[in-house]
């Protein structure tokens, strides 16, 4: 057993009063571990998103609007033009991918609105040129090297979109970690509260001992060692509770088409939850002990 | 060093406990206790009486460190109870045997390791512990219920557990309130006996009872607690 005392000299664990801590740590720790993998699975899903949102820049090529073209010249016209941008935008900084939506692509979308491919051919349909920016993309730098190459063309750059997804990516995230915060002072006070009244039961065996010319730090170890213990349990049982949940709910979800994120699995976010029922013990047995010494400070 | 000096420095030598003007009172109440003057030395055997409420459980409580007087000096070991600084007060709490007048046993613990507690707290090791609890426990006839638990046992039983407890230590001061409360006399005799050999060992004992013919019995020095203050009455007795 973990952190079993090599001398138990009070065997505080068989009286029943020993199972309100373990109890009430248990629910908290659940909750705990149901928020913190929540956290993980919606910032990644918030992440993805607006990375999604993020990724595409269009810029739109207007045909040429002059009624005495030809549409075969027209069509040449702007081909010479598309293909002009398309070697800008090759060489500017910031961009991994560059990729002109095909005719083919532009009737599908329009079909809708325009109907069948035959009518498309015939009109003035602007070209898109989709853009995945990356690291070190500057988006004043495009906009000015496309005035200058081809003034006509439009670059459609989702900004606000891209502002709204990160507010909104922001605010969840902030609204789960301070969901976070609260629970776990939530959890520390409980154990706290717990521990304590686990304490006040024990006060006549902690006078007594007094009285026999126990040490304080004796008595005080004694009831640290024992929160602990009962913390630590607590603890262990709210994560055996939650984890298998949290998996259940995981696995109906992968079968209903979710994405579950890679992050979940990573040791770091397991050493996180393992950490917890480990923060709890150690809470409830410094609580323990500045509880009893307090108490005992108060005797002669 | 004169002769003067010198029975003054014996005496203070085995001297065990003393009060000078000593009084105490609870809160703003009235006073318990008051003029208490007397000096328990060592090897010392004194029975008290005393009504009910007289303040016998009350001095008792002086005497095991606590309560504080409201007046006076109260010397325990040679050390002032309340100028002794507080991490010298367990020590001197391990030389003090206590049986309680409400036993205060633990209830979740076995009359093993109720009667073991003091040893624990003293850093005994277990094999010592384990030998000297079996044993006491055959002597004062619980031998065979040193696994129950305190609820289980009879009144008679728990007293008993009680002073097992208190003499285990081998105290050199040795406080019973009312020890012999619920048993039958035979047993009270029994257990008389085991504090009569404690004290040929050395240790002062000091026991509050209102079994006047226990007293009688056994001799010693008698005082009676009387309108606050101790009056020794062993040759009024005995006379
Ligand atoms: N904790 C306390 N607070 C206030 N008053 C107390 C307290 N303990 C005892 N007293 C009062 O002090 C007086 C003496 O009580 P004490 O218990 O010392 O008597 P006693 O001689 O032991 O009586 P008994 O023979 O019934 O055990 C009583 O009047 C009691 O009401
Ligand atoms: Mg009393």
């Amino acid at each position: 057993m973990a952190f079993r005392p090599r001398q138990s000299h009070l065997p505080l664990d068989s009286d029943s009063s020993s199972r309100f801590l373990p109890a009430i740590v248990a629910l908290m720790v659940a909750l705990l571990t149901f928020a913190l993998v929540g956290l993980t699975v919606l910032q990644d899903a918030v992440g993805r998103w607006s990375g999604q949102i993020e990724g595409s820049l269009t810029v739109q090529i207007p045909p040429n609007a002059s009624a005495d073209l030809s549409p075969e010249d027209r069509d040449h016209e702007l081909r010479v033009r598309v293909d002009e941008i398309l070697d800008v935008l090759a060489d500017a900084p910031g961009i991994s991918r560059v990729e002109e939506l095909s005719p083919e692509t532009m009737a599908a979308l329009l079909e809708p609105w325009l109907g069948p491919n035959e009518v498309i051919s015939e009109l003035p349909i602007p070209r898109i040129i989709e853009i995945t920016p990356t690291t070190g993309f500057n988006f004043d730098q495009l906009e000015t090297l496309l005035a200058e190459t081809a003034p006509e063309a439009i670059l459609d750059d989702h900004r606000i979109w891209i502002e709204r997804i990160s507010d909104v990516a922001f605010s969840v995230e902030l609204a789960l970690i301070t969901l976070i915060a609260v629970l776990f002072g939530a959890t520390i006070l409980s154990v706290v509260f717990a521990t304590r009244s686990g304490l006040s039961i024990h006060r006549n065996i902690i006078e007594l001992l007094h009285l026999m010319g126990a040490q304080d730090t004796y008595i005080a170890g004694q009831f640290a060692r024992h929160s602990m213990r009962m913390a630590f349990w607590g603890g262990i049982l709210g994560m055996g509770i939650a984890l298998p949940v949290s998996g259940l709910i995981g696995y109906l979800g992968i079968r209903a088409g979710w994405d579950i994120p890679g992050s979940i699995y990573s040791p770091w976010f397991a050493l996180l939850i393992m950490i917890v029922p480990v923060l709890v013990a150690l809470v409830a047995r410094i609580t323990a002990s500045r509880t009893v010494l307090k108490v005992l400070r108060r005797m002669l | 060093m004169n002769a003067r000096q010198a029975d003054a420095r014996s005496a203070e030598l085995t001297e065990v406990v003393s009060f000078r003007d000593v009084g105490v009172r609870y809160e703003t109440g009235p006073e318990i206790l008051r003029d208490l003057n007397f000096t328990l030395h060592r090897g010392g055997f004194h029975f008290m009486t005393g009504a009910s409420g007289a303040g016998k459980s009350t001095l008792m409580k002086l005497l095991y460190l606590a309560l504080r007087q409201t007046r006076g000096e109260i010397r325990i070991f040679g050390r002032d109870n309340i100028r002794v600084p507080r991490e010298d007060l367990p020590a001197i709490r391990r030389k003090i045997g206590v049986v309680f007048q409400d036993f205060r046993l633990i209830n979740h613990l076995s009359t093993f390791e109720n009667v073991a507690l003091p040893l624990r707290v003293a850093g005994v090791d277990d094999l010592q512990i384990r030998k000297n609890v079996t044993e006491l426990l055959e002597w004062v006839g619980l031998g065979d219920q040193i696994n129950a638990i305190p609820s289980r046992l009879s009144g008679g039983q728990q007293q008993r557990v009680a002073i097992a407890r208190a003499v285990i230590g081998r105290p050199a001061l040795l406080l019973a309130d009312e020890p012999t409360g619920n048993v039958d006399d035979r047993i009270a005799m029994r257990l008389l006996y085991l504090f009569e050999e404690l004290n040929k060992l050395g240790t002062t004992v000091l026991i509050a009872t209102h079994n006047r013919q226990l007293v009688r019995r056994f001799g010693h020095i008698q005082w009676l607690l009387e309108g606050g203050t101790v009056i020794d009455v062993t040759n009024t007795n005995s006379a």
